[in-house]
């Protein structure tokens, strides 16, 4: 009954839909989002994630890519923090530049603990998703 | 006719209440407002109005005088916010971008629509603080979520958190007539409390992490030495511990008006020693609060006559300016403000397309509604001029030139270079970055004159910087001049003894001319 008034009035449709958006939003990174890096919209603010560094190695044929005379630092700060959307999209313009060649990422990522994880280490233009 | 409907939706949505009993419940109205202008009481429309679900949003009141504390706060902060993000502008439109939206990957602004759409907001924010033009709360709202959803570029979380807000703040009646000294209801106030509150429990859910809980990611993260000692008294899990206990606390009682005695002082405080931690957040802290004077007791603010401050105001501008004369001499003000930003302002391009959309705009609002001309017209004004002291005293327009320079010189965009290094002069004659950096490009196109002045100018600005004396010394050598070159390339070692090149030429200089002296010790 209670509900049924609140969503009886479009201010109350407004609320109902804005609050259920933000309690369920953020359970989009704890079940499903496949990059545990990426806390965008999950209010994270100062979790032990955040403090992650991550090392992005792009090699073409074995020698490494120089992202500085390619990317802005901005994006390169960002790809230091491990964020796959950034890093898949930073491979697709290599490949897109470089076509035919074999575009190796590697992640290798240190957490506050300082263990080690890597990912990636094939071809980013045959494998676009990390 | 369509006026008359206007002015009923328009009563219908800004909500000056006379608290009926049937509308909030007695802990949800500002026990120490004035008491409300006698009104007629509306009546309950629909059981929307009249159910406890229902009143908890649309029964929300505040007092006149804290919305607008509230309204000069927050918006004076996110004023000063959008300003700052001016030295952020060069890193748009370098080519690349991800959204935070992937649908608007390919709509991002560029830097110079970032320029100038922070500009907009910056006057737009001031205007609204000031009271003026709130109409275009929708239009910063819309400018705002664009900017942050189209790029990843902006990562701080309080810019979601802001993003959020704004939307909501679009529903909220800040405006408060002079006549009107009742309690406001909005519906929109309770609910950027409970979006505060839903923040929190997040960030809870977070944290409930063993290198949070056991202190190491706070650990790294506070870097101010006195806090860090004032930590280690207590332990640093216990202090990890402690910070999700208080983010529960606030969780459940910031949008809750009986525990805002405890909660107020609370969450300000806590959000002041945020501040004070270290963490590079921009102006989160401040945000928040901004926000948190939302949640300040009613009691707290009766000794704060709004009404009494804003009568003096009405009565001194309309003695200064009397009705449609009064409308005009605001509205040249207006211009002469905008005017001496333009003519002034080293960021001319985004300048003019910011002031162009805000001056059209804010004109258009103030012909619309003739009765508030003056003080739409007062508020731009003020707002115009906020924008260019700013623009005059911080340092967010050299650091615009000097990251834009920067970024395009590492990307080898020479062109772009050589324009943001010259307009980094302009404002800032005496960098000596730019001054090394013209002086090699000079050089580069033979123009030999004019590099020599630019490294000279260098090296008077910053004797420890060696790089324009190395540059001079090779173009001494390469004119003959051994000599001259060597005793300018030991003036260079010298303000930086260590500097791998400046040794490395005067090791070379000294090998080619024994003769001429000893290299000193680095």
């Amino acid at each position: 009954m209670r509900a049924r008034s609140l969503l009886g009035t479009w201010r109350g449709r407004f609320i109902v839909a804005w609050l259920a958006v933000q309690l369920l939003l953020p359970c989009c990174y704890y079940l499903t989002r496949r990059d545990p890096h990426d806390e965008r919209f999950a209010w994270r603010m100062f979790s032990p994630m955040r403090m992650i560094k991550c090392d992005p190695r792009f090699t073409v044929d074995g020698a490494r890519v120089d992202l500085g005379k390619r990317f802005h630092e901005a994006w390169i700060e960002l790809a230091g923090r491990g964020r796959y959307s950034v890093l898949e999209a930073m491979g697709a313009r290599l490949c897109k530049e470089m076509p035919g060649q074999r575009i190796e990422l590697e992640l290798v990522c240190k957490d506050v603990a300082g263990a080690q994880e890597r990912i990636g280490g094939y071809d980013i233009c045959t494998v676009t998703d990390l | 006719m369509a006026k008359s409907r206007r002015d009923a939706r328009r009563g219908a949505k800004s909500v000056p209440v006379t608290t009926p009993a049937t509308e909030a419940p007695a802990t949800d109205a500002p026990t120490a407002a004035p008491p409300a202008k006698a009104r007629p009481a509306k009546p309950a429309s629909s059981g929307a109005r009249t159910s406890p679900d229902a009143s908890f949003w649309s029964g929300f009141t505040v007092s006149p005088v804290k919305l607008l504390l509230v309204r000069f706060a927050l918006f004076g902060v996110l004023a000063f916010d959008a300003y700052l993000q001016l030295s952020h502008a060069p890193r748009y439109g370098s080519g690349f971008n991800v959204g935070n939206l992937r649908l608007l990957d390919d709509l991002a602004p560029g830097r110079d629509a970032f320029a100038a759409t922070e500009l907009a907001l910056t006057f737009l924010f001031a205007a609204f603080a000031l009271g003026a033009g709130l109409r275009l709360v929708p239009l910063a709202a819309l400018l705002y979520n664009w900017v942050y959803f189209s790029s990843q570029l902006d990562s701080y979380q309080h810019h979601y958190l802001v993003s959020l807000i704004l939307i909501l703040a679009c529903f909220v009646p800040w405006r408060v007539p002079a006549a009107d000294t009742g309690p406001r209801r909005s519906w929109a106030l309770r609910l950027i409390l409970v979006q505060l509150g839903v923040m929190y429990l997040w960030a809870v859910i977070a944290k409930l992490h063993g290198q949070w809980l056991d202190g190491t990611a706070l650990g790294q993260q506070i870097s101010t030495p006195w806090m860090r000692s004032a930590i280690e008294r207590v332990g640093w899990p216990t202090a990890a511990t402690m910070t999700v206990l208080l983010e529960v606390l606030l969780a459940v009682g910031v949008w809750n008006r009986r525990l805002w005695p405890i909660v107020a002082p609370l969450g300000i405080g806590f959000h002041v020693a945020i501040e004070k931690s270290g963490l590079e957040i921009g102006l989160f802290s401040y945000v928040m609060v901004g926000l948190y004077l939302l949640a300040l007791p009613e009691g707290w603010l009766a000794a704060i006559r709004a009404e009494d401050a804003r009568a003096w105001v009405a009565r001194q501008a309309q003695r200064l300016a009397p009705g449609t004369i009064g409308a005009a001499v605001a509205l040249g003000l207006a211009a002469i403000a905008v005017a001496l930003l333009l003519a002034l302002s080293p960021l001319v391009s985004a300048v003019v397309v910011a002031l162009a959309v805000a001056v059209t705009l804010g004109g258009a609002l103030a012909l619309r509604t003739p009765g508030r001309a003056t003080a739409h017209a007062l508020g731009c004004a003020l707002a115009a001029l906020l924008v260019f002291a700013c623009g005059r005293l911080s340092t967010e327009v050299p650091e615009y030139y000097k990251f834009w320079a920067g970024s395009s010189r590492r990307l080898g965009r020479l062109d772009e270079t050589r324009v943001a290094y010259t307009r980094l002069l302009e404002v800032k004659p005496d960098s000596a970055p730019a001054h090394y950096y013209l002086g090699t490009y000079d050089l580069a196109d033979h123009h030999d004159d004019d590099a020599l002045a630019h490294f000279r100018a260098a090296q008077a600005i910053d004797a420890r910087d060696p790089r324009a004396f190395v540059a001079e010394a090779r173009w001494l050598e390469s004119q003959g001049k051994p000599a001259e070159a060597l005793a300018k390339a030991k003036a260079g070692l010298a303000g930086r003894p260590g500097d791998a090149d400046a040794r490395a030429l005067v090791d070379h200089l000294t090998s080619i001319a024994p003769a001429i002296a000893p290299s000193p010790a680095p």
